[in-house]
């Protein structure tokens, strides 16, 4: 081997940046960039973003190659890589999500709920935009991607992963994506799951401007300040799950595992378990789950014309879920002497507990001493069930469509 | 009595679920879908209507 082999071999990492590959290598490091970006600067969701940012950085290394075989042998992905592992052993097999929900379980409080169960039905109405998104999307795909074009398993499949974008709930996007089986589409489907759950704040109050007048914006909502039973806020987990369970057996890894980090919250013997759920488990999976998402965004599988429509598709789902939810309330005044402040059924989206805030500091700006917080709590926790039903719905209709076979 | 089920029942076979056109199957899942979601959510407001019967134990 002579001088400029040696070289050459050396500094393989700076002439792969001058190839084909390794420009879109540097797109990817800017893409990524604009994520860590927006999570320090911005502070949108910086616990999920970072991660996801670096991980980008991390999967778009130039890769290693491997002096015997002279194949490509990447540092960090491949067959043996960190990430490859860690993508395996929490997304492929579904069981970061599980984790994620157990944590949320935890976190999530329920009594605003019992108190005013009318509340429920935003979570339902917010749906809207996942089944919006996913008949535009059966009408888009043959078009934008005409490799799909005859494909109706993958053209479903897709639809479905997308449309579940709108649920604002990144685990449940992952859920429903995995069991689909949409590998190489999970990069644009998790990013865009998680980055418009961060952008909430930005996303929602144009959508909810445009739908409500101001004297609709300044409703102002009674609260009941009774607190729920005890018994009650340890029955609610239960009885969900086995409702849940039976009448969608698919949604029920996802509810069982919200419910069951609800019931160590609520039933007053396993504080030290809760606050694990709550902070421990919280943190350590999502730095997994945020590396592994960012492990899928190699270039050569995000830099596509499909990440495009994924990422339009997806805003559209968010938009329309904030809209129906919204139009929903709307409705319902027509026909309620108590009237709903209609922002309130904005927050029936799923990105628990951002969107209630959202929502209240829009109510606080119109009228300094409204404060519809807890209103708005109750209809956000309602699309947390509410979004896990809807997965677990199209899981199986979709399956039932396709024979259960893709 | 019950014709009009085993008419439906045969037009069920006549198409089964995987030989719809697929906006026919788009149509049909959002529209079970949405249903489904609100079915669900609607069960979980009875049992919370339910349990507002049980009062919370007052404090001595």
């Amino acid at each position: 081997m002579d001088i400029l082999e040696v070289l050459k071999e050396l500094f393989a990492g700076v002439l792969y940046l001058f190839t084909l590959e390794g420009l879109k290598t540097l797109v990817m490091f800017i893409i990524a960039g604009v994520l860590i970006y927006l999570a320090i600067k911005k502070d949108y969701e910086p616990a999920l973003l970072l991660p996801i940012g670096f991980g980008a950085i991390l999967a778009n290394l130039p890769p290693v190659i491997d002096q015997v075989t002279g194949a490509a042998a990447a540092s960090v992905l491949g067959s043996e890589g960190f990430l490859t592992v860690l993508f395996n052993a929490g997304i492929r097999n579904e069981m970061f999500p599980i984790l994620i929900f157990i944590a949320v379980g935890a976190m999530i409080d329920f009594s605003p709920l019992l108190k005013d169960p009318s509340m429920i039905f935003f979570g339902a109405a917010a749906q809207f935009g996942i089944f919006a998104t996913f008949l535009l999307s059966l009408v888009l795909i043959p078009i934008v991607l005409p490799q799909t074009a005859g494909d109706q398993s993958l053209i479903l499949r897709l639809a479905s992963a997308i449309g579940i974008i709108g649920a604002a709930d990144g685990p449940t996007t992952l859920y429903v994506a995995n069991h689909f089986n949409l590998v190489d589409y999970m990069a644009p489907i998790s990013v865009a799951a998680y980055s418009y759950m961060s952008l909430v704040p930005v996303i929602q109050p144009p959508v909810i401007r445009a739908l409500t007048s101001k004297k609709e914006r300044m409703i102002r909502m009674n609260y009941n300040e009774e607190r729920a039973s005890k018994t009650a806020l340890i029955l609610f987990p239960v009885i969900v799950t086995i409702v849940s369970g039976i009448i969608v057996p698919m949604s029920a890894p996802l509810v069982g595992s919200l419910m069951f980090g609800n019931l160590i919250r609520e039933c007053g013997v396993l504080e030290r378990l809760s606050k694990t759920a709550q902070n421990e488990l919280a943190n350590l999976v999502t730095i997994l789950l945020g590396l592994a998402i960012g492990s899928t965004m190699v270039a050569q599988n995000f830099l596509r014309l499909d990440t495009l429509l994924i990422m339009g598709l997806g805003l559209f789902a968010f938009v329309f879920d904030t809209a129906g939810g919204v139009l929903f309330a709307k409705f319902l005044n027509l026909f309620r002497k108590n009237k709903i402040n209609p922002m309130v059924g904005a927050a029936g989206i799923s990105a628990f507990p951002m969107s209630a805030r959202v929502i209240q500091k829009m109510a606080k700006d119109e009228d300094p001493y409204n404060f519809i917080l807890m209103q708005s709590i109750s209809a956000n926790v309602s699309g947390q069930l509410g979004s896990i039903v809807a997965g677990g719905m199209v899981i199986t209709l979709v399956g039932l469509m396709l024979g259960g076979v893709w | 009595m019950f014709g009009w089920m085993s008419t439906m029942s045969e037009a069920a076979v006549a198409t089964p679920l995987t030989a719809l056109p697929l906006m026919s199957k788009g149509l049909l899942t959002t529209v079970i879908g949405l249903l489904g979601v609100f079915l669900v959510l609607s069960l979980f407001f009875v049992t919370i209507k339910l349990m507002q019967g049980i009062k919370p134990k007052e404090k001595k």
